[in-house]
């Protein structure tokens, strides 16, 4: 039941991340449409009105949260939990050096093997 | 069946050397050809079934393999080099060596060719020359850590601790954060008595991996042993470290103390009979 209210939740951010996303598209055309009417009837000062720039702002904030709630599950990134990856046999295993004349061949009977050859 | 390729490449990935677990994954894909769904790692596949092949003395499959990797890859040095170790395994040492050789002559710098002509020396137990040829590899090829490794485990074989002390710092040098090495370092350290640097290591290892008890045994090992060394003063000539090296003797209790702690705390989970023995050896 958590798995699926979990993914219902990250599906929402999602939805509102791309909300988000359309609005600063919306901000940015809402921008260049002021600017150009302003200078088609020569207003001199260019700011833009702070609706605007509000909803610029806002909708990158709500994306950002969006995005971050958004994705699959947060990993750590600590070197320590990368390190409880390996076991202490990998990290002295040194492949390079292994030698081959040891009992490996008597520990199980050998068996007819598979037909690689054929294929 | 893709579960089975994805074992594999964990495998593969944790480099630990698991034979019998690599055939028994392998044969149902080889025998239905359902190996190539591994797609560009087909090839590291075969590499590894092969090596486990060989490791089992199943010579067979070995060549079988190499027949289908010389196909894909004709002139290949990594493939010329598994026809040495089937050679080696199937107990023809003169023609891998002779193989090498060639490998080398052609081709100086052939890392992987130098490092098996050691570790036939290895196979053939001649330890003098095996170190004597890593050493001169090692003087041209510094940063490889594989190397470092392999001479420190050498030297070990031949009780030669200071060397092989030398040889894990090199390692620890070109993998500092790594805590199995530091505990390495404070074990060899502390068989050749070096307390006062087998504790720093053993408190290394416990900064870097939390609450290893390995390296809380060796916190506690070592401080008690300093501590009955302080207390007691034996003679300068029967130390093999100065005690103007080590921390304070509050510091040493203390240290001691919380190694108990972090032990008994590691064990509280586990099963009575674990936690008897080692609340008994504690108490020691």
């Amino acid at each position: 039941m958590a798995v699926s209210n979990d993914s219902g939740l990250k599906t929402i951010a999602k939805g509102v991340a791309l909300l988000a996303f359309v609005c600063m598209l919306h901000a940015g055309y809402s921008a260049r449409e002021f600017l150009l009417y302003s200078k088609s009837i020569g207003r001199q000062d260019l700011t833009l009105p702070v609706e605007i720039v509000f909803e610029c702002l806002a909708a990158l904030a709500v994306m950002i949260a969006g995005v971050v709630l958004g994705v699959g599950e947060l990993k750590p990134i600590s070197y320590e939990a990368e390190m409880k990856r390996y076991s202490i046999d990998g990290m002295f295993s040194r492949p390079s050096f292994q030698i081959y004349n040891h009992r490996g061949r008597f520990l199980r009977p050998i068996q007819p093997s598979a037909s690689v050859a054929e294929k | 069946m893709s579960s089975s390729l994805a074992l594999l490449a964990e495998i593969r990935q944790s480099s630990e050397r698991r034979p019998f677990e690599v055939l028994k994954l392998a044969e149902p894909l080889l025998n239905k050809g359902t190996i190539s769904q591994a797609g560009d790692d087909v090839w590291l596949v075969y590499e590894q079934v092969f090596l486990a092949a060989i490791d089992e003395g199943q010579i067979e499959l070995a060549k079988a393999i190499l027949i289908t990797l010389q196909k894909r890859f004709s002139g290949s040095q990594r493939v010329k080099r598994l026809y040495g170790l089937v050679n080696e395994a199937a107990g023809h040492p003169g023609e891998s060596k002779k193989l090498y050789d060639e490998i080398i002559e052609k081709d100086e710098t052939n890392v992987l060719a130098s490092k098996r002509i050691v570790a036939m020396l290895k196979a053939q137990g001649r330890y003098a020359q095996a170190i004597k040829e890593l050493v001169s590899y090692l003087d041209v090829y510094a940063n490889d850590f594989e190397g470092w490794l392999e001479l420190a485990h050498l030297y070990l074989g031949q009780h030669m601790y200071a060397q092989a002390a030398f040889c894990i710092e090199e390692v620890i040098l070109l993998q500092p954060a790594n805590h199995y090495y530091h505990l390495c370092y404070a074990e060899i350290n502390y068989t050749m008595g070096r307390l006062d640097i087998a504790l720093k290591e053993y408190l290394r290892v416990v900064e870097l991996s939390t609450d290893n008890v390995r390296g809380f045994y060796g916190v506690k090992l070592t401080a008690d042993r300093i501590l009955d060394l302080v207390k007691n003063r034996p003679k300068k000539d029967q130390l093999h470290f100065s005690l103007d090296n080590v921390p304070q003797q509050g510091t040493l209790e203390r240290l001691s103390q919380l190694a108990t702690e972090r032990l008994v705390n590691a064990y509280s989970e586990a099963n009575a009979a674990c936690r008897t023995v080692n609340e008994q050896w504690l108490k020691e």
